[in-house]
């Protein structure tokens, strides 16, 4: 239960932080008409950022974009995948890469050229850092227009969709190559989460966004939380068979201490125990049961949570997972919650599983149970 | 048979009187009359024997002058108290503060020691147990140098004088013995029985015991026999 909930925690985590990190920052914002979904990417509508965004936003942290679909070519290989034009000044501030491993380098000046790709694609195309890659795409007034540049870095973001359909330049190179008027998208990154629907509120309604969308993190990561809503409760249901399992065998041990002791028992009723607290002694003992195992289960969830919680799990490359913006090293989430839930459940399904054999134990006559062989 | 009236056995004082009762049990669809009209008196102070062959109803007259059972019909009254009609929890207080119980098998708490298996009796008469007169019960009987050990550290002889202590400690009204030598070899039984007499003599505590062997009959200072539910005969010894 425990390591159940911190990973189905640690996949609304993973697929949030995803979304923050890699896709969407806190908010961002979308030219009019233009899809917010991340998916699609087209550029015959884009415009020129709204006059007056850049001092609306000169006190958050944000950065540009421009996000187009292209077609990338190495010699005879060639994939369809999202070209993204950053601000090397502002990207890294808003989308971290503080986990990515490079093999190569950034482009970290406006005029530097170069293509960072993701491993995946670099080992699709079968292109090394130095090789030279060329970009087609439409342009955004509908032309056709192909640009070749050196392969500068290849990335290792340990996300399926980083790793294997994105190719990253500089915005100056993105424009170039798509002719656009301004960026697809204005990402911001807030201090805190629970600023985000505040600050949504703020920028919706200011004259400066003119018709340009705004977006939160939640947004994209709808479809993939309410997987996990669904996992969440399979995993209700997982929990309450292990606890009826669990409450069958805890009743069968409690049945056999009562069979092996009926003489035990016997001798206590004739000595005067009455049949509430022989009732009381046999659940006392399943609860004390209970919690000895719920607490050895809750140390060993707890831990095992807390490791992974803290140094995470790899599930892969996923490379059929492709238009999935999570990390592929999974962190669990630790909270003290289930850990108490898991003692407090242990001792309730325990005692709940020792009233019949308790009752049982109660219901024994002394006169026979005290011969018992 | 010799037959003595009760001023002759040199106790006067009726403790328990059983009067008219008849016991039946179910078995299967039929039904076992296991005592049928006993009547029987015992004094205070007595070393009484119950004594028959198996099936001849001892134990089910013990059971039910022990308050672990009730007769089908007719009274079994204790000082004055009539057993029958009391629920099982009354019962459980009857048993607790006025009878002891020494049992063939011995049924010690085997996770217990031999003090705290006596204290355990204090505990159920809801007396504070005192360590001190459990200590005094157990050197009573023989075993002061054992008070620590668990009934698996103890022979035969000696768990059977623990379950002695553990009967005697809470100073019941009566104490019942179910074939109490049945499980020790005949020195060690013959050792356990002069010191329930010496207990008998020395306290006035009342025995009542269900056996087959002589020594018990010997050392009774009345038999009753019984033969299929009846009461076929009585001596004084």
């Amino acid at each position: 239960m425990i390591l159940g909930n911190g990973l189905i925690g640690g996949l609304d985590e993973g697929v949030i932080r995803g979304q923050i990190d890699t896709q969407v920052g806190h908010v961002s914002l979308y030219p009019p008409d233009h899809p917010t979904n991340g998916l699609d990417n087209p550029v015959d509508e884009l415009v020129e950022l709204p006059a007056g965004l850049d001092s609306l936003l000169a006190e958050y942290t944000y950065t540009t974009r421009l996000r187009f679909d292209t077609r990338i070519v190495h010699g005879v290989n060639g994939m369809r995948v999202v070209g993204i034009g950053y601000n090397p000044n502002t990207d890294p501030d808003v989308f971290l890469r503080d986990d990515f491993e490079v093999d190569g380098a950034w482009p970290e000046e406006s005029d530097q050229v170069g293509v960072v790709l993701g491993k995946t694609l670099a080992s699709l195309l079968d292109v090394e850092v130095g090789g030279i890659v060329t970009m087609q795409n439409r342009t955004s007034m509908g032309s056709q227009n192909a640009l070749s540049w050196p392969v500068v870095g290849i990335l290792n973001a340990q996300n399926p969709l980083l790793d294997s359909k994105v190719a990253f330049l500089t915005i100056d190179q993105a424009m170039e190559l798509v002719v656009a008027p301004g960026p697809s998208q204005v990402a911001v990154r807030l201090n805190r989460r629970g600023e985000t629907e505040e600050f949504l509120e703020v920028i919706t309604s200011a004259d400066e966004v003119g018709d340009w969308q705004a977006v939160s993190y939640i947004d994209g990561a709808e479809d993939m939380l309410a997987i996990n809503k669904i996992r969440r409760s399979a995993l209700k249901v997982m929990i309450f068979v292990l606890m009826a399992i669990a409450a069958t065998g805890i009743a069968n041990t409690v049945i056999m201490a009562v069979y092996e002791r009926i003489r035990e028992v016997g001798t206590l009723a004739a000595m005067g125990m009455r049949p509430k607290e022989i009732r009381k002694l046999f659940l006392i003992e399943g609860a004390v049961m209970g919690f000895s195992a719920a607490l050895v289960g809750a140390l060993l969830g707890g831990l095992a949570n807390y490791r992974l919680s803290t140094t995470g799990f790899s599930v892969g490359d996923l490379p059929d997972a492709g238009a999935i913006p999570i990390s592929t090293t999974i962190y669990t989430t630790f909270g003290w919650g289930p850990i108490w839930m898991g003692l407090i459940f242990g001792v309730i399904v325990a005692t709940l599983a020792s009233v019949w054999p308790a009752k049982f134990a109660a219901g024994l006559d002394p006169a026979v149970a005290v011969r018992d062989d | 048979m010799e037959t003595k009236t009760e001023s002759e056995t040199g106790s006067s004082s009726p403790l328990c009187e059983v009067t008219g009762v008849d016991k039946k049990y179910p078995l299967g669809e039929t039904w076992v009359q296991a005592l049928q009209g006993v009547n029987l008196t015992v004094n205070k102070g007595e070393f009484l024997a119950l004594s028959g062959p198996s099936g001849s109803g001892k134990t089910t007259l013990l059971n039910l002058i022990g308050a672990l059972d009730t007769p089908t019909s007719g009274e079994v009254s204790l000082l004055g108290q009539r057993l029958s009609g009391l629920s099982g929890s009354e019962l459980a207080d009857v048993r607790s503060k006025r009878i002891g119980f020494i049992f063939q098998s011995f049924n010690l708490i085997p996770v217990l020691t031999a003090l705290e298996n006596v204290e355990v009796a204090l505990r159920l008469a809801g007396e504070v147990p005192d360590r001190a007169r459990c200590e005094e019960s157990l050197k009573a009987v023989g075993l002061g140098e054992f008070i620590n050990r668990r009934p698996s550290q103890l022979s035969g002889g000696q768990q059977q004088r623990v379950a002695i202590a553990r009967a005697l400690v809470k100073s019941p009204d009566i104490v019942i013995a179910d074939e109490p030598t049945a499980n020790l070899d005949s020195k060690t039984g013959a050792e356990v029985l002069d010191l329930m007499r010496e207990l008998n003599t020395k306290n006035g505590s009342t025995f009542i015991f269900s056996t087959h062997d002589h020594m018990v009959l010997e050392r009774a200072s009345r038999i009753v026999t019984l033969r299929d539910g009846i009461v076929t005969g009585e001596r004084v010894n």
